[in-house]
């Protein structure tokens, strides 16, 4: 008996030790990594995209059309299912992905461009996760859009892209409803 | 009939299966020690160590440390102080109430500070009400962490089954113990050790602010109904389990904060348990 009881404390032991390179995820340290003052998205350095491990379950969960809709969920799974889409998008790079939230306008005056995003908040309403959207075809801000905080559906297909050595997600080719 | 489809369509989700798993994991180990920590008077300490894993969490980010690997600087500060508080604390003259009281606080502020000086969020508010509440830790599981969970929480049976008789002597009367040859500084510094452990694992679940109400609702509830240690831990473990996954039942479905509906349930638990142990002539 006594040996067990140092096997099991040589155990526990081990095991602890090797929580130093476990991944425990607190949902601000992801906060973190996934805004940036911008306004668009940036995806966590650690997401795989080029690479992807190869996962037993599927993160994507469609509709009967191949749709990834995220407006059918509670406010609790939409966050949880934004940042999943950011923790793993190489998931769904190319899916349609249809979301609900608040429309939300970044000016770059600097560069002379304009990002639009759909921002969705979190069930404590002190956080906010959001993905980039480029409308399809032509149109001119701020006549063809509603204003900042209006409420609008967006679909439009899961692409993330680089630019100045950062990945950021993105929803081209896309569709709103407000 | 509406609500079941539903849940249906979100047991789909992996990140769902996995709350649901580690939820359940985390309240059968706090369970488990809340037994002996409550009756030890030491209830108050799971909300003073995740407060010092709070503070280490905001010094790991200061040394440049993600979530990857902040365990480096977070476990060995939450385990450091659980020992200093469960071993130390009552000895001094400063008394083991004071010394949580003392430790949760500085710790708290100490990070928020931190964080304030060091931060490289945009949303820094954000960061710390989510730390603290936990609205959605819980959904954002990889397998890794999940793997993590259920070892540690076998660990944790493990040793509270194997140890049970010493954990029991420890916990209702130290002297005896020692004086009947258990070696009580020893056991008391596993509990601190797992103790600190599983809070920094239910950070994840309920956030730093409402993790003693994973320690100490399901204990109380199950001293209302009985009386013996044995039928006290098992109940516990139960209503424990029972209202973690109600918890997370009802907070995806109905769209609320992840920590604040487990506990929410574990309230209404401990008030039904009162009135059953009340009517059952146990109150």
């Amino acid at each position: 008996m006594k040996r067990l009881k140092r096997v099991l404390i040589a155990g526990l032991v081990l095991v602890l030790a090797g929580c130093g390179v476990s991944h425990i995820t607190e949902d601000g340290v992801v906060q973190n990594n996934t805004s940036n003052t911008s306004g668009k998205q940036l995806i966590p350095d650690d997401a795989p995209l080029d690479d992807p491990e190869p996962e037993e379950d599927s993160y994507v969960v469609t509709n009967e059309d191949g749709i990834v809709d995220i407006t059918v969920l509670s406010p609790t799974m939409v966050y949880a299912q934004v940042l999943n889409i950011l923790m793993y998008p190489e998931e769904y790079v190319g899916r349609t992905v249809k979301m609900n939230g608040e429309f939300s306008v970044y000016e770059d005056t600097a560069n002379n461009v304009v990002y639009f995003a759909c921002i969705i908040k979190d069930a404590t309403a002190c956080c906010a996760q959001g993905i980039e959207f480029k409308l399809e075809g032509d149109h001119v801000y701020p006549d063809d859009f509603p204003a900042a905080g209006t409420n609008v559906t967006v679909t439009g297909v899961f692409e993330p892209y680089e630019e100045n050595g950062n990945l950021y997600a993105c929803l081209v080719g896309s569709a709103m409803e407000y | 009939m509406e609500i079941f489809n539903k849940l249906a369509y979100y047991m789909q989700f992996p990140f769902v299966r996995y709350a649901l798993i580690v939820g359940v994991l985390i309240s059968v180990c706090a369970s488990l020690l809340g037994v002996t920590l409550v009756l030890k008077r030491f209830s108050y300490i799971g909300d003073g160590l995740s407060h010092v894993a709070f503070g280490a969490m905001s010094i790991a980010g200061v040394f440049g440390l993600t979530n990857d690997n902040n365990m480096v600087v977070i476990l060995p500060i939450t385990v450091v102080c659980a020992v200093f508080l469960l071993r130390a604390g009552q000895n001094r003259k400063i008394k083991g109430d004071a010394m949580i009281a003392m430790i949760s606080v500085g710790a708290l502020a100490l990070g928020y500070l931190l964080m304030n000086l060091f931060t490289t969020s945009s949303n820094l508010s954000g960061d710390v009400c989510s730390t603290l509440f936990g609205s959605t830790s819980i959904l954002t599981l990889k397998k890794g962490e999940v793997y993590l969970s259920v070892v540690l929480s076998i660990l944790v049976v493990i040793f509270f089954v194997v140890f049970y008789n010493k954990i029991f002597a420890v916990t209702f009367d130290e002297n005896f113990a020692k004086a009947t040859g258990t070696k009580v500084n020893v056991y008391n510094t596993l509990i601190a050790v797992v103790t600190a452990v599983i809070i920094v694992l239910a950070m994840n679940l309920v956030g730093s602010l409402l993790i003693s109400a994973l320690i100490i609702f399901p204990t109380l509830s199950a001293m209302r109904l009985f009386k013996s240690f044995k039928s006290v831990t098992i109940c516990s473990v139960i209503i424990s389990v029972f209202c973690a996954l109600t918890g997370i039942l009802i907070s995806i479905l109905a769209g609320t904060p992840v920590g604040s509906t487990i506990v929410a349930v574990d309230a209404f638990a401990f008030f039904a348990c009162l009135i059953a142990g009340k009517v059952g002539g146990r109150g």
